[in-house]
């Protein structure tokens, strides 16, 4: 078998068919029945089983324990009870006074300002980051099914991520408008809440909380 | 100088340190100069000094070591808590209690209530400067 | 101000014996009445005592029983004749002092206090030899005698007024406080 002449870099006297006629591989090919013969792949030997490190770590490395603990459903103050006012400690509503509708599944508070009242749409807070005050509004009779952790979920997912550099010199992106169901189930929640507030009531709902010169936090009455 | 309050059996004095404050008492017997046993309607007789009383006006015809009985008596037929509460000191005392039990919803109203006031005492002013 | 539960020294009853041996199988058994702050200090002060008075130790002595004794009524104001025999930088002494209370313990603390405040001596001097309550026409002391009286009446001159609770107190004060009662 010849070696193929070499003309100039990449390119040889001999053709592809010229090539496959001169390598022989037909007469394989012809012997087996028009098929290259295969040979079955070999099981590869097992490697020997757990073969001992050649070192040892040199530090323990702590084994997570296993959790056998029931996570016990969140307990919900004595003071919150539906129709309690609240005042949100964190966030961008701090201070503001909210009506509690009800305890989420995850343990979280649904709240409302209502929306029209002080701009506080229908969310979750924690109960942690909230003063219960004594004041109590008559809820009526609402309908409160829409509003679980999966429907907050599904609007934290659609929030924009976080800006890159190119977001930042494209300027503000236009802002997209919350899905119109969102809308309608607030306007509907402040409907029927509305009635239930009285012109004082409102008042106190608008405003916000804070602390002034002289007020002693641990001592006052909420 | 004319001390116009005494220590002296009798006397109606208000507690004014400790878990009793603002408690209304009366001076049953004197221990010492320090000390007085006082005793009250619904309270057991026991010592109290002299920095932890302050005297009011008020007085009950009782003898020394006087029997509860007589004190409540005395007490009811004086009306003590009710004159006390008549007394400046006594609405002193009730409008700072009040004050402090206010609710977050008290104290919104009372801001607005004082803020309206404001306003219309401003327009009457300003009428009046015209 | 002294009050039942806060008194540095209470009033025990206790109650021992030498150790029964069989030359005298029944001893006499001793009962003495200390003041200390507790039912083991108490102990201490019966042998104390004990080992003065008789030919008894602790190392051949038991203790039988510790008792403390509460004031029956204490709200009545009585007067206390204490009887007390002390050891000063130059002797014993033996003196008879005056006190008004509600209790004879508010009374032995007091004693402790004018002891240690007029004498400087402290309690391990101190030997409370006799009480008694006195009556009004066997008191002696003028202090004790000025205020047996039920038509007694005396302004309080000084008035400092102070906060309603300790956490209402300030270093500062906004006012310069008037402290005249009149």
């Amino acid at each position: 078998m010849a070696k193929a002449t070499v003309i100039a870099k990449g390119i040889t006297a001999h053709g592809r068919s010229k090539t496959y006629k001169r390598r022989g591989l037909w007469a394989i090919k012809k012997k087996h029945g028009g098929k290259f013969p295969t040979t079955p792949k070999q099981q590869k030997a097992d490697a020997p089983a757990a073969k001992a490190p050649r070192f040892y770590p040199a530090d323990d490395v702590a084994k997570p324990l296993s959790v056998r603990a029931v996570r016990k459903p969140t307990k919900l103050r004595a003071s919150i009870t539906p129709g309690t006012v609240l005042i949100l400690l964190a966030g961008r509503f701090k201070g503001k006074r909210v009506v509690f509708l009800k305890q989420l599944e995850s343990g979280l508070l649904l709240v409302t300002g209502p929306f029209k009242v002080n701009g506080v749409p229908a969310r979750r807070v924690n109960q942690a980051y909230v003063i219960a005050t004594s004041t109590k509004v008559e809820l009526p009779q609402l309908d409160l099914a829409k509003f679980t952790d999966g429907y907050f979920k599904a609007a934290e997912d659609k929030k924009a991520k976080k800006k890159g550099e190119d977001d930042f010199f494209k300027g503000d992106a236009e802002k997209k408008p919350l899905a119109a169901e969102y809308v309608a189930n607030q306007k509907a929640l402040d409907a029927a809440l509305l009635p239930a507030l009285s012109a004082d009531l409102k008042g106190y709902l608008g405003s916000r909380f804070t602390l002034r010169d002289g007020d002693r936090p641990h001592l006052l009455k909420f | 100088m004319p001390f116009k309050r005494y220590v002296e059996i009798g006397r109606v004095a208000i507690i004014n340190y400790g878990p009793e404050v603002g408690k209304l008492v009366v001076i049953s017997d004197v221990v010492d100069q320090n000390r007085a046993l006082v005793d009250a309607p619904g309270f057991t007789r026991r010592v109290e000094t002299f920095k932890r009383l302050t005297l009011t006006d008020f007085k009950l015809d009782i003898p020394r070591l006087a029997a509860k009985k007589v004190v409540n008596e005395k007490w009811a037929a004086d009306d003590i808590n009710g004159k006390f509460d008549a007394t400046a000191w006594g609405k002193k005392l009730k409008a700072r209690a009040d004050k402090a039990a206010q609710s977050d919803f008290d104290r919104y109203k009372a801001a607005v209530a004082k803020s309206k006031k404001g306003r219309l005492i401003r327009a009457a002013v300003n009428k009046l400067k015209k | 101000m002294v009050q039942e539960g806060l008194f540095k020294y209470h009033q025990y009853q206790v109650v021992g014996r030498h150790n029964p041996t069989t030359a005298e199988p029944n001893p006499t058994v001793y009962r003495m009445k200390v003041w200390a702050p507790d039912a083991v200090c108490a102990k201490s002060k019966f042998w104390y005592f004990l080992r003065k008075l008789r030919r008894v130790k602790k190392a051949n002595g038991q203790v039988l029983a510790v008792n403390e004794i509460f004031e029956r009524k204490t709200t009545t104001v009585k007067n206390f004749g204490v009887w007390v025999r002390y050891q000063s930088r130059t002797g014993y002494h033996n003196m008879y002092k005056e006190y008004r209370d509600t209790t004879l313990n508010g009374a032995i603390g007091q004693m402790y206090g004018e002891m240690a405040s007029r004498h400087r001596v402290r309690y391990p001097c101190i030997q409370v030899i006799k009480t008694a309550t006195v009556p009004a026409s066997a008191c002696k002391r003028a202090n004790t005698l000025q205020f047996h009286d039920s038509k007694i009446k005396f302004p309080l001159t000084h008035n400092a007024l102070r906060p309603s609770s300790k956490v209402f107190k300030t270093l500062y004060k906004a006012k310069r406080p008037n402290v005249a009662l009149f």
